[in-house]
């Protein structure tokens, strides 16, 4: 088997290690598409105990199936996603949900406003059609650039800032409730997750200016305590 | 309401579930303070319209990213209930022992029907009576294999739960070689100097088989027909012999009435007119020959 020297194994000699019984190759794929397999899942069901259990499965699946796989027939990119897209939609199905696809203008109620539909249609695990993002931030987040700069400058961060943050937007916990999981002051908490924020959004505005909604952050205003 | 206090509440807005939803919802005094600010005042209204789309961005991003120890949980899950790579055997060289690269595997997966995407062809039926003489051609057994593989889905059914299920379980790890035999043939196929040898019964026979390799990928898989499996511990050995030195290759595994062996083996490139390759039995007899 030739493998190019001059750089990291290519996804297909990994494959082949895998198929060879290398855990090396095998956490290597994992470090370079878990993520790609973990969003995949995660936009198909707001439920993250799912999405990490299609995770493990796919790579389960990539294990027990290595030599199933053919390069010329498709990237290993494109294969790691089939799978963990019908994993989610098995999960799904089999927990009586179905990931539909629905007009949100059939789907919202009598005097339901669209940003409610939408937020309780989400919430709910459900699949909406939608028109092109555009140009706006939502569409960068289709950038690599913008993800890795994220997740670097969420690695980053001190233990405690990063922890309010995936609070709150993983877990979507108030910040009563992470106050209260924490059993931290509930001042604290604020004001950690409002540094917090600030980084991220300085880091945002650094990088990408007004693209990506950064208008220059403020400086976190008084009372700040830690 | 000042400046610092709006920002405030709009950043705690920007992190809180439907934070913004609620706060401009206006149905408490600090809503309608707020509100009452943002409309004098467009820096603090520009500041919302950025803190909007940066919370927007940032929640995609940490919802979409998998925790840190989800890498060793997923590691330590494959390493538990994946197949047992472990009898798989290195690259076979030609002075080197014999070993099979389609092992029977120790199965310890909840295992799932192998979905039945290889079509069949119409030398299945010539095989079904016992093969040509002068080999197998490549769509036949590949059309043997897949209405092996077939019939073996159709036998075992679904999802197995159950591991103490023998049966499903050594059918389903029967279903995984043929179709892994037919994923190694395939990039075989696809090498521009694969080669391939008919293997007959010397002095004929109903046994027949064929051997496809590449120098290119130094990968070789032989599959046959009309074998008779050996009894518990004794096994069929395929082997390449050049200028009259024989080299084991491995031995032969059986599964849906056929036998087969797949993967690398170094040193096949340079091989001359005149290189046999064969099956034998467990005590030596020539059952299968054929030659380059």
């Amino acid at each position: 088997m030739t493998e190019d020297r001059s750089g990291p194994p290519n996804d297909a000699a990994l494959v082949r290690e895998v198929a060879s019984g290398s855990e090396a190759a095998l956490a290597s794929l994992y470090d370079r598409y878990a993520d790609a397999v973990y969003a995949a899942a995660s936009r198909l069901t707001s439920d993250r105990h799912v999405a990490e259990e299609v995770v493990q499965e796919t790579f389960l699946a990539l294990w027990n199936r290595a030599e199933l796989y053919n390069p010329a027939a498709g990237s290993l990119a494109a294969w790691l996603h089939a799978i963990a897209r019908n994993r989610t939609v098995d999960r799904l199905r089999a927990a009586g949900r179905r990931p539909n696809l629905v007009p949100l203008s059939s789907a919202t109620g009598e005097d339901e406003h669209d940003t409610a539909a939408l937020e309780r249609l989400v919430a709910s695990g459900q699949v909406l059609g939608g028109s092109d993002l555009g140009p706006g931030p939502e569409g960068a987040l289709e950038s690599t650039e913008l993800r890795t700069t994220l997740q670097s400058a969420l690695g980053e961060m001190s233990d405690t800032e990063r922890t309010v943050i995936v609070l709150a937007y993983r877990e979507e916990l108030s910040q009563s409730e992470i106050a209260a999981r924490l059993g931290w002051p509930l001042g604290t908490v604020k004001t950690r997750t409002r540094r917090a924020l600030f980084r991220l959004r300085e880091v945002l505005a650094s990088e990408y200016g007004e693209r990506a909604g950064a208008v220059a952050p403020e400086p976190v205003g008084r009372g700040s305590v830690e | 309401m000042d400046h610092a206090e709006a920002r405030e509440l709009l950043e705690l807005a920007a992190v809180e579930p439907h934070g913004f939803e609620r706060l401009m919802a206006g149905d408490t005094s600090e809503a309608a303070a707020l509100a009452g600010h943002l409309a004098g005042c467009e820096s603090c209204a520009d500041e919302m319209a950025g803190l909007r789309r940066a919370a927007g961005v940032i929640r995609e991003v940490v919802r979409t990213t998998p925790p840190a120890d989800l890498r060793e949980r997923t590691l330590a899950f494959v390493r538990e209930v994946g197949r047992d790579r472990s009898t798989l055997p290195a690259a076979v060289s030609m002075g080197g022992p014999a070993a099979g690269a389609v092992a029977a595997e120790t199965d310890r997966s909840h295992l799932e029907a192998v979905p039945g995407a290889i079509s069949t062809s119409a030398g299945a039926s010539r095989l079904a009576s016992g093969g040509s003489r002068r080999g197998i051609g490549s769509r036949a057994w590949l059309g043997a294999i897949a209405a092996t593989l077939i019939v073996s889905v159709a036998a075992t059914g679904f999802i197995v739960k159950s591991q103490s299920d023998d049966q499903a379980r050594r059918q389903t790890a029967i279903v995984d070689q043929l179709a892994r035999v037919t994923s190694w043939y395939i990039g075989i196929e696809a090498q521009p100097d694969a080669q391939r040898i008919a293997l007959a019964t010397p002095g004929g026979g109903g046994a027949s088989g064929t051997v496809e390799f590449s120098p290119t990928n130094a990968q070789l898989v032989i599959v046959a027909t009309g074998l008779v499996e050996p009894p518990a511990g004794k096994e069929l050995g395929c082997w390449i012999e050049v200028d009259g030195s024989r080299r084991s290759i491995g031995r032969m595994f059986f599964g849906g009435g056929l036998a087969y062996w797949a993967g690398p083996v170094q040193q096949l490139a340079g091989l001359r007119q005149g290189t046999r390759f064969g099956v034998s039995s467990p005590a030596g007899e020539t059952v299968l020959e054929g030659q380059l």
